[in-house]
């Protein structure tokens, strides 16, 4: 591996571009205490425009950047005001879920034609750069747009600097960030200095996206995908989430490294495994820091009460229980005549193959539910995992009956889960995100794309096994089969689920999670308590990538983009986090929902994005909480029931009263309101 | 909860419904002690702020109500809503020329259209904020004239960017409708009126579908070519005219009626603005209001989209022309204008029997027009069809007043603008976009006519959430009621020669659905010491976070010098005067003693040179902190920190200081000398409570002790009487003794 001065300066380029992203993510953890997943996309919206301004209409650069600028100010203010105020409270998880709804509300946005410039008349003069100039540095010309990023980069991260280090607003803003409280007895207005940074984080994400999108041959939004976020992310990791000086070193460092990685061995995704690589020991190495760090701060996911669920008298009501089993049983039931249904064209072919992938992400959720929320880590990666079972299982799935394959793809989901998850074991909440969502990048770009897994042509095909054709229900459609398979899976994965949480195994996750401290001082190896949780949502998470795979039968890499593992995170939230029914609900709710209705790509992002954040802002605990409210007065009626309670007193008038009334007739005496008295 | 019985329905009948006022304050004092009453008394309507309800009335009509109150407030009020309703028509009605104009596509002018609608939607909330603070009478004619200005600029434009503003612009100048008007016409017009001055104030509607077309279409038919301009003049013009009157009017004292002095008394005391965070929280805590904004929510959730559904609908299912579908929604006008009088009339004699009856009024009304919906789509030949969507477009108008005449009777007079600025928000986000998204889909699935038959099963279900307010109702107007009285009290209290600094009354906090404080009352006059006392978990710390606004209660009042300063931030306090040293953690442990000290001058920061003299004035006090100045404030020792923390509190030189936990964690020699320097506090005239582990400690300072125990407070009195009660103090000395022992904190 040889460091030329051409690399130093390409690795730099694209170091400085990590660092200003990095930088942004920073402040709004500094400010907030979450990772802000729609940074990167704020800015692409206003890249967007700010290209369409000056290609198509014909604006001036220094004209259009400022109102490029002022435009992802206004919009980190609005989603400071519309969302991140909202949730202000709220279990910091949350805003993370939110900030990724926001973001795939932005990237739609940004997709739209209306928001873009003339494609022809952009690759023709190109993306607008500051400067019309050009360097020669050892073996490479540096044009306009590498020219701003070394120059304007630095710059704009010093200004920031010195405006927190030394302005009163700086000030204020990072004590606000360190005890709200005190701030607010000193009559700072904790709420307007979280808009202030919004505000400075949305002119920064305009600012990095339009200087990046100048690096780009055409111009192309999706490519800021979540590549360049774990890049971000990993150098902001490094510093800690807070120390500016060292997240900016750390990004700088990133880009030289990935490039003299790149210019020695010439493999596409082999910079996104050693960036894997340097992630895990950096949590590795500075594990010990960084959980301090976190427990100082009580912050990273701390969860709400779980959601309530009924003392054991209520639940061993008669009624409480005839509507508890009928509901299972209802849903069961729905469940298994829903694929033969003639109406929508639920008995199709097409259908049954949806339904079948709606009940892989209804495993998926399950196991989103023990690893976040029981044992209280955060993964971004669980689609990763997913495809690790769906590639093994193609590999191995002519050799075993199916029932062996199952629990063989398991196992070697939660070997896989333990290596990743290893380095974050000793810390809490977040920073298991950044590893899994580094191994979920690594894994699109490297991992599913080795010939051992993949076959040559990088396409994994399942064959179907046996089990199917034996126990064939005389049916023409497989996917039918396929998703019967998967409701047996999904039942047994639900009763298994369910059995951790009521055994030991589930008191320590959320022992460890609550209180690791104490747990360990009652003999609980927190360790090797989140190991468990880690291996144990693994294997499910593989069990799930069997039935895509018997699903898909076709399959590559790019049907296990990180973006999918995002969307895992959004499921799990919105259907309430920590409860079984609510992981079933939310997969069913996004997933299960466009499957329903045949609706276009829209109608899943809005479901995803758009639904993340009514519920969020709404149903704080998911549609669970629904569910909750909708049970509470038949519970109660239950409840003073069995108490010897009278009903609740009726609050209906008589029906004839109120018309007479309103026919303006006076009731001479006051009528009765109905409940006895 | 105890209601009123018969004898306080007091038989003298006053002009300003002051025997009802005083009724209620029976009602919302019974809830501090109750009253036995007579079983009977359950079956009681309870008494509505502001509202005679003796039995033998006669009912008052509107025209008289109009000739004792003035035309004039709902008159051009009215006139301002019609225009703004006329343009929005004409924007329809011209929507062909627009496009031909500008050359722009269908869906083009349906974006720039629903631009301005989504203006009107944000602008409401800011809006709804300045008209809580300011003269609404001012607000509504400074804001018709912009949309007139905007209105007018429609018809002069010549090219889609500039109509684009034109409609952001008439978008933003139309938000005052909700927020300002309904809360002006609520103080304009007595309460037993309020739903048919609703009603006739959103009749502005109905009348605008129904003449709007015929007045738009004649003024394009007279004047050929560019005369489809003057569709958009001719309201811009009446609306200048409306605007200009509305100068005129005259603002009247928000919830003079509630209060029951209908002459125009200013409100005794200048209340500082409550921030927009703080009013949502406090309107979300009534309970009526809450499940109305739901209802709403699930409202939206079927309206939303039936619009266009139901034109899909008459094109495809009944072969309607655009003419013919514009024809219908003319026709679908006149439900509106029957029902709204229903709605206003209906409402207000129900409401006058029994506060909770209109909500059975919106609770029924909701699902008949569903079935009403669901029948006319399946119903053979257009003209039926017409027919029976005119009965369903009747029955839900008749819930528009009836929603506003609750909405106003429920929510204090001083955030009526707020509760009324939110109804689009809720019913458009909450419910519209999702709902819109669902029905199309299922329009599109199936068929327009199952789709809008389905709207039905939204509407019932918003009915009966409606319908829930009815168990809460009598307890949030008693919540008015006991608000207003309080105030009635703290302005007399105002007038006796002993005034105290801090008055708390009645106060409840609860934390999720655990109560921690129980109906506190506390006097703290101006100078004293106050200790605040009790074990662990008994509130002590939580009454002190109410007071210095960190934490809203749930009900009751807190009075700083004679401000209501209840739902204040602890950031408006500090203004005010109120200062607190939270326990433990009072500093910032990643900013330097000196940042510490600039962070907690914040309020002071225009005024550099004296923030450095103040800063001076702390080190001069404390010189240990002036050695430590650059020191990270999280490596300072924990009595270095207390001082640190003591320093910020003088900063501000505070009337009010709230000091948690003074001697927390400290070595007894530095607590006397941190005590030696809350003394000098106190002597330049601060006044001080103190809640305080250490019974020595809070003796050796307090004049007076209060002391608590499960969130109330059991004895307020000399410190020294406390020692003399045994039974109270031990258990103080004793969870003193235990440290860490005690229950939850």
């Amino acid at each position: 591996m040889s460091l030329g001065l051409t690399d130093l300066v390409l690795g730099g380029v694209a170091g400085l571009t990590y660092g200003v992203l990095a930088i942004g993510l920073a402040l709004i953890y500094k400010s907030g205490r979450f990772v802000n997943f729609a940074h990167g996309n704020l800015g692409v919206v206003c890249a967007v425009l700010f290209g369409k301004a000056v290609v198509d209409w014909g604006v001036p650069y220094w004209v259009a950047l400022p109102a490029a600028l002022a435009l992802g100010g206004a919009l980190g203010a609005l989603l400071e005001l519309g969302v991140v105020r909202r949730l202000f409270d709220a279990p910091r998880l949350v805003l993370v879920v939110a900030t990724i709804g926001v973001s795939q509300i932005l990237l739609y946005l940004s997709l739209q034609r209306f928001m873009n410039a003339d494609q022809n008349a952009l690759r023709e003069v190109g993306y607008p750069v500051p400067f019309e100039a050009e360097w020669r540095v050892g073996g490479v010309i540096l044009r306009g747009g590498e020219i701003g990023i070394l120059v304007l980069a630095p710059l704009v991260t010093l200004a920031i600097a010195a405006f927190f280090r030394y302005t009163s607003y700086g000030q204020a803003i990072r004590a606000a960030a360190e005890n709200p409280d005190a701030a607010r007895l000193a009559g700072i207005s904790v709420r307007r200095m979280s808009t202030l940074v919004w505000v400075i984080a949305g002119v920064l994400a305009a600012f990095t996206l339009i200087l990046v999108s100048t690096q780009r041959p055409v111009f192309q939004v999706g490519a800021l995908g979540p590549g360049i976020l774990v890049r971000a992310l990993g150098a902001a990791l490094v510093g800690r989430m807070t120390n500016l000086p060292v997240v900016f070193g750390a990004a700088l460092g990133i880009g030289v490294f990935e490039r003299a990685v790149l210019s020695s061995f010439d493999e596409g995704g082999l910079g996104d495994l050693l960036l894997f690589v340097v992630i895990m020991g950096a949590l590795a190495l500075q594990g010990r820091e960084l959980a301090r760090s976190t427990r100082d701060g009580q912050t990273d996911v701390t969860f709400g009460a779980e959601l309530d669920t009924l003392p054991a008298r209520v639940r061993a009501l008669p009624s409480v229980r005839l509507l508890q089993r009928g509901t299972v049983l209802g849903a069961l039931a729905l469940a298994v005549a829903l694929p033969q249904l003639p109406i929508l064209g639920f008995d199709t072919q097409g259908k049954a193959f949806l339904f079948a992938l709606t009940l892989g992400y209804v495993l998926v959720g399950l196991s989103m539910t023990l690893l976040v929320g029981w044992a209280g880590q955060v993964s971004l990666g669980q689609f990763a995992l997913v495809g690790v079972g769906s590639f093994t299982a193609a590999r191995l799935g002519d050799g075993l009956p199916l029932p062996l394959l199952v629990v063989v793809v398991g196992l070697i989901g939660a070997g896989v889960a333990v290596v990743v998850g290893l380095p974050a074991v000793r810390i809490q909440g977040l920073f298991l995100a950044v590893s899994t969502l580094a191994f979920a990048v690594v894994a699109k770009s490297w991992v599913f794309q080795q010939p051992s897994l993949a076959g040559t042509d990088s396409t994994a095909s399942m064959v179907r096994p046996a089990l199917l054709a034996r126990f064939d229900l005389g049916d023409a459609v497989v996917e039918r089969d396929v998703y019967y398979f998967a409701l047996v899976l999904v039942v047994l994965a639900t009763l298994g689920v369910r059995n951790v949480r009521a055994s030991a195994i589930g008191r320590s996750f959320i022992a460890v999670r609550d209180n690791d401290k104490a747990a360990r001082s009652d003999g609980l190896s927190a360790a090797g308590t989140r190991l468990l949780s880690f291996a144990l949502s693994g294997f499910l998470a593989a069990v799930a990538g069997v039935v895509f795979a018997l699903a898909r039968v076709n399959f590559d890499a790019r049907d296990h983009d990180p973006a999918v593992s995002l969307n895992m995170l959004l499921m799990a939230i919105i259907g309430g986090l920590g409860s079984i029914p609510g992981a079933i609900l939310g997969a069913l709710f996004v997933y299960g929902l466009p499957a329903l209705f045949d609706t276009s790509e829209l109608v899943q992002l809005l479901t995803s994005g758009v639904g993340v954040l009514v519920v969020l802002l709404f149903l704080p605990g998911g549609l669970m909480e629904l569910v909750h409210r909708a049970r509470a007065p038949f519970v109660e009626r239950a409840v003073r029931r069995a108490d010897g309670l009278p009903p609740p007193p009726s609050i209906v008038p008589p029906w004839r009263d109120v018309v007479a009334v309103a026919r303006g007739r006076r009731l001479d005496a006051p009528v009765t309101t109905g409940g006895p008295t | 909860m105890t209601l009123l019985d018969d004898e306080s329905t007091s038989p003298a009948r006053d002009e300003d419904g002051f025997a009802s006022f005083a009724a209620a304050v029976e009602q919302g004092s019974s809830r501090t002690a109750p009253v036995p009453r007579p079983a009977a008394a359950d079956e009681a309507p309870a008494p509505v702020p502001g509202l005679s309800a003796q039995a033998g009335d006669g009912e008052v009509t509107l025209r008289e109500t109009l000739s004792r109150w003035g035309t004039a407030p709902l008159a051009v009020l009215f006139a301002l809503n019609v225009v703004d309703e006329l343009d929005r028509i004409a924007l329809t009605v011209l929507a062909p020329n627009l496009r031909d104009a500008f050359g722009l596509s269908t869906s083009a002018l349906v974006g720039i259209a629903n631009l301005g609608s989504v203006m009107t939607l944000v602008a409401a909330m800011p809006v709804a904020v300045l008209a809580e603070r300011r003269n609404r009478a001012r607000i509504a004619a400074v804001t018709g004239v912009v949309w007139s200005v905007f209105a007018a600029l429609t018809g002069v434009v010549t090219n889609a960017a500039q109509l684009a503003l034109a409609r952001v612009g008439a978008g933003i100048g139309k938000a005052s409708v909700e927020p300002v008007h309904s809360s002006l016409l609520a103080d304009a017009y007595p309460v037993a009126a309020r739903g048919r001055v609703f009603a006739a104030h959103q009749l502005a509607n109905p009348v605008a579908v129904v003449l709007g077309p015929l007045l738009v279409g004649g003024i394009v038919l007279a004047l050929p070519g560019d005369g489809w301009r003057a569709g958009f003049l001719v309201p811009a013009a009446l609306s200048l005219l409306a605007a200009v009157a509305a100068f005129r009017l005259r603002e009247p004292a928000r919830g003079r009626f509630e209060r029951g002095h209908a002459d125009d008394a200013a409100p005794t005391v200048d209340v500082p603005a409550v921030t927009l965070a703080a009013s949502m929280r406090r309107l979300l805590q009534i309970q009526t209001l809450r499940s109305m904004y739901f209802g709403l929510g699930i409202l939206g959730f079927a309206l939303f989209g039936a619009g266009s559904i139901l034109s899909l609908f008459l094109e495809q299912h009944h072969g309607l022309g655009e003419g013919g579908r514009a024809l219908v929604f003319a026709v679908l006008g006149v439900g509106g204008l029957v029902g709204m009088p229903i709605g206003g009339t209906v409402g207000d004699r129900l409401f006058r029997h029994d506060p909770s009856w209109p909500l059975f009024l919106i609770g029924a009304a909701l699902p008949v027009y569903g079935v009403a919906q669901a029948v006319a789509v399946y119903l053979p030949g257009v003209w039926l069809t017409v027919a029976a969507l005119v009965v369903a477009q009747a029955f839900v108008t008749t819930t528009t007043p009836a929603f506003r005449l609750l909405f106003a009777s429920v929510t204090p007079p001083a955030m009526r603008s707020v509760a009324f600025g939110s109804i689009g928000i809720f019913m458009v986000v909450f419910g519209g976009f999702g709902g819109g998204i669902v029905f199309g889909a299922i329009a599109d699935a199936t068929s327009e006519q199952l789709s809008l038959a389905l709207l039905g099963v939204p509407t019932s279900i918003a009915g009966l959430v409606i319908i829930g307010g009815a168990r809460t109702i009598r307890a949030d107007l008693a919540a008015v009621a006991a608000d207003l009285r309080e105030e009635r009290l703290a302005a007399e209290r105002r007038r006796q020669p002993q005034r105290n600094l801090l008055e708390i009354r009645n106060l409840d906090f609860h934390y999720g659905p655990v109560q921690i404080l129980f109906d506190v009352e506390l006097d703290v006059p101006e100078g004293e010491i106050f200790a605040l006392l009790g074990t662990n978990g008994a509130g002590k710390s939580t009454l002190l976070r109410a007071v210095t606004g960190l934490t809203p209660p749930t009900r009751g009042s807190i009075r700083f010098d004679g401000i209501d300063t209840t739902y204040l931030g602890a950031e408006q306090l500090l203004e005010l005067g109120i200062a607190q040293m939270p326990g433990g953690k009072a500093t910032f442990p990643g900013l330097t003693v000196h940042e510490n000290l600039r962070v907690g001058a914040h309020t002071l920061r225009h005024d550099p040179a004296r923030v450095e003299r103040r800063i001076d004035e702390v080190f001069d006090r404390f010189p240990r902190l002036r050695e430590r100045r650059d020191q990270l404030a999280g490596t300072l020792s924990g009595g270095e920190q207390q001082m640190l923390a003591l320093g910020k509190a003088f900063l501000t030189e505070p009337r009010l200081l709230c000091i948690d936990e003074l001697s927390l964690g400290l070595q007894p020699s530095i607590v006397a000398d941190i005590l030696d320097i809350v003394r000098e506090v106190h002597a330049r005239g601060t006044t001080i409570i103190i809640v305080e582990q250490s019974l020595n400690v809070a003796l050796s300072l307090a004049t007076t002790a209060v002391f608590m125990e499960k969130g109330q407070v059991r004895f307020t009195g000399p410190a020294r009487e406390l020692l003399e009660r045994p039974d109270l103090a031990r258990s103080v000395f004793l969870d003193g003794a235990q440290l860490g022992g005690g229950g939850a904190p």
